[in-house]
């Protein structure tokens, strides 16, 4: 009875928020496509998040039943209030042919890769630490009566749970749960982003190259890397990460002409990956410099693209802007990994880097990837040699987002080796599906259109090329 | 008006390039279900027995170090039975192959309800309730009330 009663409220609090990312992307019609729904739902949660915050941070209690009927409210709200804006384009690319067998054959197996990935996860019988010390603690204990308490952070004991984390996913959790996530809600919203992860990276592949078979096969790919395999990952920030960075991407990819979602909904979209962990500020920075490239690079008048730009930027900066705020005068400060003399550390380490550069090449080459960042250098290899610039872009933003987090270690408080092996085969588990997104973005012409022949391939819009038009192989203007 | 295009991607060499590209295109994509096929049957193979399979990468860390003294945590979480909810415990660690840092962490997974001060060798200088772990399996709950 509770098992089932843990499901609906799960099934309710996802399907609300993916309502209420409904009503803002302004999809046309009732498809159910799920990679759509899986965008809508990054969506939802980047809109009812931050507000559902704010609430709680003014004094409001949110119980289960403000919350579902807040969201119900919110649903309603924004699809009328955006009634009179013409709802954007259908989410559509031309298909390639495949024949209908590769098709199911391909959905199948990506879908026993899911299902075998959702029945470790039921089987495993303990929570990792830091799901138990700091992100499953601070989602049971930080809201008693349904209001949001923050002096128990404060306790010296639990500096163990670094206060100082953003705070977006406990109540993302409590949003998607309605309420105190028992254990096993825990593992369904586990499932549910990981769910979210995999259709939006296959969303992202065939808006990008219109196959049905490379999108399942990616998707597959996706479910047998560390992220879904390792189940350490239960019930830590990483997953819900992967699943709003990649998720923005998509959307990124889904504002290319004709637009299929408004740009302010992808805005808030990549502003809400920085509420998620302190690793998202660096993706949220990166997903907006490659959405003012793919604006920038797309078939648009000047002043169409300065006004897309804006669209995109603003709401990212104000979601990102707010969470910033917000963490920083409600939470205490907690001590960063640059706490001491981090100059000092980092020069003395600067000076022989190669034991950084060894474990981290340690972490990246171990055979639990399977050779996933060896195929990824290859990729970037090839893209960067036949000029795919959307490949290179997203791949680079993910080699960016490594980087940023290998500098950490060079500064970092505590023994680089020991810190690389505690932390960094999971930051970059959290990168694999923008990483496989980039790699489909590779692969985006190759696929031959129907009713177009070999030769009608388009280009990255999607769009017909007009003719004439120089789709030669120079970088864009960014 | 639309303004200049800005090329993102280049068109395909020829028909030729193209058809090659494509049938690369394809193989790649059979290789690649073929991996997702193999790889989802083990390992679905292996959660077909009645251990689930944790040697991923941080599994291998952390199940090893958490799970070192299968026998303690049950232990413990049999003495909870004998704790109120909120009451703070020390640990008395008497079982010299046990480490204490190791009970003090474990122990908060074994006694969520109560407030786990902290384990150590000796008894805890305070007057608290104790649960005193001692070698071959034994543990018994000193109440700080009696």
């Amino acid at each position: 009875m509770t098992d089932s009663l843990d499901l609906l409220r799960l099934l309710t609090g996802a399907g609300l928020l993916i309502l209420i990312g409904r009503a803002a992307t302004r999809r046309v019609g009732f498809r159910l496509a799920p990679g759509e729904l899986a965008l809508d739902g990054a969506v939802g949660l980047s809109l009812a998040v931050p507000v559902a915050f704010g609430c709680l941070a003014l004094g409001v209690p949110l119980p289960p039943r403000v919350i579902a009927g807040a969201e119900a409210f919110s649903a309603v709200f924004l699809f009328l209030a955006l009634s009179r804006q013409r709802p954007p384009a259908e989410s559509h690319r031309a298909p390639v042919s495949e024949q209908r067998g590769l098709r199911s054959l391909s959905a199948l197996l990506s879908a026993a890769a899911f299902a075998v990935c959702v029945w470790k996860w039921a089987r495993v019988p303990l929570w990792s630490w830091d799901h138990y010390a700091i992100w499953g603690m601070k989602a049971r204990k930080l809201f008693p009566f349904s209001s949001l308490d923050l002096e128990i952070l404060r306790l010296p004991a639990l500096t163990v749970s670094n206060p100082q984390y953003p705070l977006g996913l406990p109540v993302a959790w409590r949003l998607l749960t309605l309420g105190e996530p028992s254990a096993r809600a825990f593992r369904g919203a586990h499932a549910l982003f990981g769910l979210g992860a995999l259709l939006a990276l296959r969303q992202g592949v065939r808006r990008a190259t219109g196959s049905d078979v490379l999108a399942n096969a990616l998707s597959g790919v996706l479910c047998l890397s560390p992220l879904f395999w390792d189940s350490e990952a239960l019930g830590l920030a990483e997953m819900p990460l992967a699943f709003l960075a990649v998720a923005a991407a998509a959307l990124l990819l889904e504002l290319r002409h004709p637009p299929a979602v408004p740009a302010w909904a992808a805005g808030a979209a990549i502003g809400f990956v920085s509420w998620i962990k302190q690793e998202g500020v660096v993706l949220t920075g990166l997903l907006l410099l490659l959405g003012a490239v793919v604006v920038v690079g797309s078939r648009r008048s000047p002043p169409d693209r300065r006004r897309l730009v804006a669209a995109l930027v603003l709401p990212a900066v104000v979601v990102a802007g707010a969470g910033w705020w917000l963490d920083r005068v409600l939470l205490p400060r907690g001590f960063g990994f640059f706490v001491g003399n981090w100059r000092e550390r980092g020069l003395a380490r600067l000076h022989d880097p190669l034991p950084i550069v060894r474990a981290l090449a340690r972490e990246l080459l171990s055979t639990d990837w399977l050779g996933f960042w060896i195929v990824m250098s290859i990729v970037f290899a090839v893209a960067l040699l036949r000029r795919r610039w959307p490949a290179v872009f997203v791949l680079s933003a993910v080699a960016a987002d490594l980087a940023a987090f290998a500098s950490v270690y060079v500064f970092t408080y505590l023994d680089p080796a020991e810190h690389i092996a505690s932390s960094f085969f999971r930051i970059a588990a959290a990168t694999v599906p923008l990483a496989l997104l980039g790699s489909a973005l590779l692969a985006e012409r190759c696929a031959p259109r129907e009713g177009a022949g070999s030769g009608g391939m388009r280009a990255s819009s999607g769009a017909p090329a007009s003719p004439g038009s120089p789709r030669s192989s120079a970088p864009p203007r960014a | 008006m639309n303004g200049p295009v800005v090329p993102l991607c280049s068109a395909p060499n020829g028909n030729g390039g193209n058809l090659a590209q494509e049938r690369l295109s394809l193989w790649l994509t059979a290789a690649l279900l073929a991996v997702v096929a193999a790889a989802t049957a083990a390992r679905g193979a292996r959660l077909l027995r009645p251990e689930v399979p944790l040697d991923a990468h941080g599994e291998r860390a952390w199940f090893s170090w958490a799970m070192r003294s299968p026998t303690a945590v049950p232990l413990l979480a049999r003495a909870a039975g004998e704790l109120r909810p909120g009451e703070a415990v020390w640990i008395s660690v008497l079982d010299p192959d046990l480490d204490p840092n190791w009970v003090r962490v474990m122990a908060t997974y074994a006694l969520p309800r109560q407030c786990v001060i902290g384990a150590g060798r000796a008894p805890f200088p305070l007057h608290l309730s104790r649960v005193e772990l001692g070698p071959g399996a034994h543990v018994r709950v000193v109440r700080r009330d009696g």
